[in-house]
């Protein structure tokens, strides 16, 4: 290649016509060394423009395909939060009301190659003219949505993926798992054990479990006189083809009595730990890999309010895990190992809030949540819940690696992103009783995918 | 900058001269001389680091026969701006590999020689940063390429680049129903 170059630059032609050839030959050596191309392809830092870029030819596609490329790729221009999707419903009843939800999407502020994406996301949710869409939002990963139908206790999931609106897989239904379980299952469910359900759902024909979304099931109580409160078990159904594949724990002694966790919440970590917060102050763990039914103990001296809204988990890269909470005015993220029964939680970082609030909430807000932090235990308990209700701060949804988090602040305030790492705050959403359609209920962080799926080409 | 040889200049004093003088003379594949810092030539470009230390220079002009006279000045320009410049922490690491190291935004001067320069004049350039290890110029000329690319729809930057598209119709097409999200209306 090189002594071509030095040929063309020698030969007798017309001066121009040489110059014009030898930069043409130049630019396509330059373009045409694959270690050369990928940095400039690394260097176009939006995904938008690497997968335009990527169309330009085949091989310009596959300096894009390689995985150890959009590994670094990544590590320079990670995937964006795009906006989120809040859900509004009424609370759950005892018994079960079919209640109405609806959901939403709010885009955020976001550079302009990400305007289609967001008019995707709208169309799909809002039907692009700020209307919204039937369904509680119960989970949301690399572009797919987990949608529950029917309510807390709806019977049905969808997933919808609103980036792909022309996708051959339309929106999958799913009929969740039968509230009166088969005969095997019921024999595994003491008949004395409450039983906390879960239902995992692994994206249709994708073999990575990281981006499988899941959702919580009922929760069987007993009423029995042998009702224990230190025993629970946890039934974890696994979706596979258009069946569901049902483990249960056996009965989970804990040394102390727990209570369900109203809002349990639950995250997958590297496609092995699945994480839940069935009940409060602690984390029980199924192992993918091993069948395994394990529990963590939260923090030392980490209590969790009973309502469950105060804390949540999240990713900590492949291997370990977060717990973000929210004690008094701070903010506190815990980190923990998974897979490693001599792991000890860490506190990582420590957020002022009413520091970081500065602006966005009177003084006196704080003075109260103070308040009702430090004296809890001197209140009567009517005195403390009426409280607790407007002087709260709940957690609706942790980013990835505990780098944002979505809050809200008493019962009816607007609904603030906290960037963890840069201490900033926004206000990202006044909601509304009277246009939501019931209060928010839960919010869903909506990150553009990653990596780009490129199709697989027949090799020519 | 062109070096006018001096002839008068006396062979004892040259050769005294040699050991520390504090630039070296490369020549251009048509014959041009050009005189560059030694330090910053040895500090920005594997090639000629090895060169200085190995005692490969030539004091009469050391023949770099891959690259033009246009690159070149380009080369040594950006040389001696750059041994002007007061490194900034993340430049003085530039020695770190290609691969590994993360990309450090180009400085304001920087980002105005490379502007400066046509599009033939750039893709010399990455030629001639590529041939003689210098991955700083190649990170910040890589960097105007990719400035070049963004926001163009697949077609203009083929037109841009001159690239021939070996995608079928059909091709390009699922793969756009695919990804659509990345596309504006182009």
């Amino acid at each position: 290649m090189e002594t071509e170059t030095k040929r063309l630059r020698t030969l007798p032609t017309p001066a121009a016509a040489a110059a014009a050839e030898n930069a043409a030959v130049v630019v396509a050596l330059v373009l045409g060394n694959i270690d050369i191309l990928r940095e400039i392809l690394l260097l176009l830092d939006a995904p938008s423009h690497l997968v335009r870029a990527a169309l330009v030819s085949k091989d310009w596609l596959r300096a894009a395909a390689d995985p150890s490329f959009l590994r670094r790729f990544r590590a320079r221009s990670p995937p964006r939060l795009l906006g989120f999707l809040a859900s509004f419903a009424s609370p759950p009843t005892n018994p079960p009301v079919e209640g109405a939800a609806f959901t939403r999407f709010v885009p955020l502020p976001h550079p302009p190659e990400l305007d289609v994406a967001a008019r995707l996301v709208d169309a799909a949710f809002n039907g692009g003219a700020g209307g919204q869409t039937k369904g509680l939002v119960v989970g949301c990963r690399n572009g797919r949505v987990l949608v529950k139908h029917g309510g807390y206790y709806g019977k049905r999931y969808s997933v919808r993926t609103p980036l792909r609106p022309s996708s051959a897989v339309g929106p999958t239904t799913v009929a969740r798992p039968s509230v009166v379980p088969p005969q095997r299952v019921r024999d595994l469910m003491e008949p004395d054990v409450r039983c906390a359900q879960l239902e995992l759902l692994p994206y249709p024909g994708v073999d990575d479990r990281r981006d499988a979304l899941s959702g919580f099931g009922d929760l069987t109580n007993c009423s029995t006189d042998r009702y224990d409160e230190r025993i629970m078990q946890q039934a974890v159904y696994l979706r596979q083809g258009s069946g569901w594949i049902a483990h249960v724990s056996p009965p989970m002694h804990f040394p102390v009595p727990v209570d369900d966790n109203q809002e349990p919440y639950s995250v997958l970590v590297g496609g092995r730990w699945l994480c839940m917060t069935t009940v409060l102050d602690w984390i029980v763990v199924f192992d993918l890999d091993t069948g395994d039914f394990s529990s963590v103990m939260f923090p030392n001296g980490v209590s969790v309010a009973p309502h469950g809204d105060d804390h949540m988990l999240a990713r900590a890269g492949d291997t370990g895990i977060y717990l973000v909470h929210v004690k008094g005015v701070e903010l506190h993220v815990w980190f923990r190992e998974m897979g490693n029964y001599a792991a000890v939680w860490e506190r990582v970082q420590t957020v002022d809030l009413p520091r970081v609030f500065r602006g966005h909430v009177y003084r006196g807000f704080w003075n109260y949540v103070y308040a009702l932090d430090s004296n809890m235990l001197n209140w009567d308990l009517m005195e403390y819940f009426d409280r607790a209700w407007c002087y709260r701060v709940r957690i609706h949804a942790v980013g990835d690696d505990a780098e944002f988090v979505f809050l809200t602040l008493g019962c009816h305030g607007g609904v603030f992103l906290l960037d963890v790492k840069r201490r900033t705050v926004q206000k990202v959403l006044q909601t509304s009783l009277e246009n939501d359609g019931g209060p928010l209920c839960g919010i869903s962080a909506f990150m553009m995918p990653w990596p780009p799926v490129f199709p697989a080409l027949e090799q020519t | 900058m062109e070096v006018d040889k001096g002839k008068g200049e006396a062979e004892e004093t040259r050769k005294v001269a040699e050991a520390d003088r504090d630039t070296v003379t490369l020549k251009s594949s048509d014959g041009k001389l050009f005189e560059v810092s030694k330090e910053a030539a040895a500090r920005l470009s594997t090639v000629l680091a090895g060169m200085i230390a190995g005692g490969s220079i030539d004091d009469n002009g050391t023949d770099l026969k891959q690259i033009g006279s246009e690159a070149l000045e380009n080369v040594v320009d950006y040389c001696n701006k750059h041994a002007n410049s007061i490194p900034s922490a993340a430049l003085i690491s530039s020695s770190i590999s290609f691969n590994t190291a993360p990309f450090k935004e180009p400085e304001e001067w920087e980002r105005k020689f490379v502007d400066r320069l046509s599009h033939d004049a750039l893709f010399d350039l990455v030629e001639a940063a590529n041939f003689l290890g210098m991955e700083r110029l190649l990170d910040v000329t890589c960097h105007k390429i990719s400035e070049m690319m963004k926001g163009k729809s697949p077609d203009q930057i083929r037109e841009v680049f001159n690239i021939k598209n070996d995608y079928t119709k059909e091709e390009l097409e699922e793969i756009r129903q695919e990804l659509a999200w990345a596309f504006y209306d182009d």
